[in-house]
């Protein structure tokens, strides 16, 4: 092979070299980028969960305000007129009922209070989370729908407030998923702070779930709860695992570091 | 074979050529089998795999008739340009300004092809122009295709995508024609005719642009599948 088809072979061999090094750059430099596409993705899924948050958290709030301003001040309303009712002029069976009526209006304006305050979250800043869960745990067992027990070692919990809101909630949606598909007569419910490490965990005994469906798969209603608890645990960086099996209840439980 | 026109008459088929016809026969075959599990741009592709099977037999009639393929690979150019345009555009379906830029190019060198063939270079001689010209507009769409591809990536990893394996074999061969034409008349002055070592290298990215075709054929019909 002489000098002057050397040349062209030499030619050749770099420009191959080249586009092997160019296809090879193009893999990497597109694995960055998905990197980068993937991360401003999930970014925006959680600013996203937050504006949702933040806009559910104010339209419970103003459902709140109305509740206590509103239906609060007509119960109480009612009562008054009730409680005016001349019953010296009434016959035993009438006196009776008007002061059933008193009672159970006496409990709506109580059952409103106590739903007003579990709507505010602001409430948690007061009351602390502890007290707000035993607030709603109290409102269920005057239902006598499922018996309920708390269980904590301490009623101050230190924690970032935007948190315990989260928190709060995540609690709330598990008691609605055992009142509401659980059909559980007991549930047990533990919150505790051990090493800067918040625990929640909430034990039912009821009909749990199938092994072989997604957890977070929403099926006739059933998933859509359990995929906001875990989106929100995301958000706030708690850890969230959950542990169910047919007849033999479900177990959660989330861990927050404060 | 691509740009191997000048095959002296009676040799009908070569090792070198027959390995290539498998890989492009493979290719088609593939492609038809799951021509309906296939986007629209790489059914365009099994298309233009069929219509280059086709223009190979031609070319090897023609050798063999009338001593010469070359009018066969002035009107497949053409052909094939068009087909790279329509494949180009649907695969930037999401980049509509890069669209439009890849079809203009396609529409100004399949002009410019027709009419070098019509008034500059016989149907007798070899396309040069119309194979530098194909060469320049699929190398430039590839490196454009992956220039959007970096812009707009999707979560699959990019060795699974039939998009990659199309645009690294076609920027890997059309790179190669278009630097060979560059040197060819250079070349042949030197050494009075095309050295061995330029068959292999034509050979080499012939085999290396359609297997890429094959696995990003096989690829686009399995991503379909799991599509649905």
């Amino acid at each position: 092979m002489n000098l002057d088809s050397t040349i062209p072979l030499i030619a050749g061999t770099v420009l191959v070299t080249v586009l092997t090094v160019f296809i090879i750059l193009f893999v990497i430099l597109y694995k960055k980028a998905q990197l980068k596409f993937e991360l401003e993705r999930q970014q925006f899924q959680q600013a996203l969960l937050q504006t949702e948050v933040e806009i559910r958290e104010q339209t419970l709030l103003n459902i709140s305000r109305d509740l206590h301003d509103n239906f609060g001040q007509i119960a109480s309303l009612v009562k008054i007129h009730l409680a005016m009712i001349s019953k010296a002029e009434l016959k035993d069976k009438d006196r009776l009922r008007v002061e059933e009526s008193v009672d159970l209006v006496r409990d709506l304006i109580k059952e409103i209070r106590s739903l007003s305050t579990s709507l505010n979250s602001q409430n948690i800043a007061k009351q602390g989370i502890v007290g707000m869960i035993e607030h709603d745990i109290s409102r269920i067992q005057r239902s006598g729908f499922i018996d309920i027990k708390l269980l904590y070692k301490s009623a101050q919990i230190a924690i970032d407030p935007q948190k315990a809101i989260f928190l709060y909630r995540m609690f709330q949606e598990m008691l609605n998923n055992i009142l509401k598909h659980s059909e559980a007569t007991k549930a047990t419910v533990g919150i505790d702070c051990t090493d800067n490490i918040l625990t929640l965990k909430v034990r039912d005994n009821g009909k749990g779930m199938s092994k072989t469906r997604n957890f977070h798969s929403p099926v006739n209603g059933y998933g859509n709860g359990l995929l906001n608890i875990k989106e929100r645990c995301k958000i706030i960086g708690a850890t969230y695992s959950i542990e169910s099996y047919p007849n033999k209840g479900t177990f959660i439980e989330i861990k927050l570091p404060t | 074979m691509q740009l191997l026109g000048h095959i002296s008459p009676g040799v009908i088929i070569t090792p070198g050529f027959f390995t290539y016809l498998l890989i492009l026969s493979f290719g088609a075959v593939i492609g038809i089998l799951c021509f309906n599990r296939l986007s629209k741009p790489f059914r365009t592709l099994t298309q233009m795999l069929c219509f280059i099977i086709l223009v190979e037999i031609l070319s090897k009639i023609f050798q063999n008739r009338w001593g010469t393929n070359f009018p066969i690979y002035h009107v497949s150019q053409i052909i094939q340009l068009v087909f790279f345009g329509r494949i180009f555009y649907l695969l930037l379906k999401r980049h509509q300004k890069t669209q439009i830029i890849l079809v203009l190019s396609a529409v100004l060198c399949t002009v410019l092809s027709l009419l070098v063939t019509l008034f500059y270079q016989s149907i007798f001689t070899f396309p040069s122009i119309g194979s530098l010209l194909l060469s320049f507009y699929v190398s430039f769409s590839s490196v454009v295709l992956y220039y959007s591809m970096i812009k707009l990536p999707i979560k699959t990893p990019v060795l699974k995508q039939p998009k990659f394996w199309f645009g690294a074999g076609s920027l890997f061969f059309y790179t190669i024609t278009f630097f060979i034409l560059g040197f060819f008349k250079l070349v042949l002055e030197l050494e009075g005719k095309m050295p061995e070592w330029c068959y292999f290298i034509l050979h080499l990215a012939n085999y290396i642009l359609y297997s890429s075709y094959l696995i990003a054929i096989i690829l686009a019909a399995r991503t379909n599948h799991l599509n649905k």
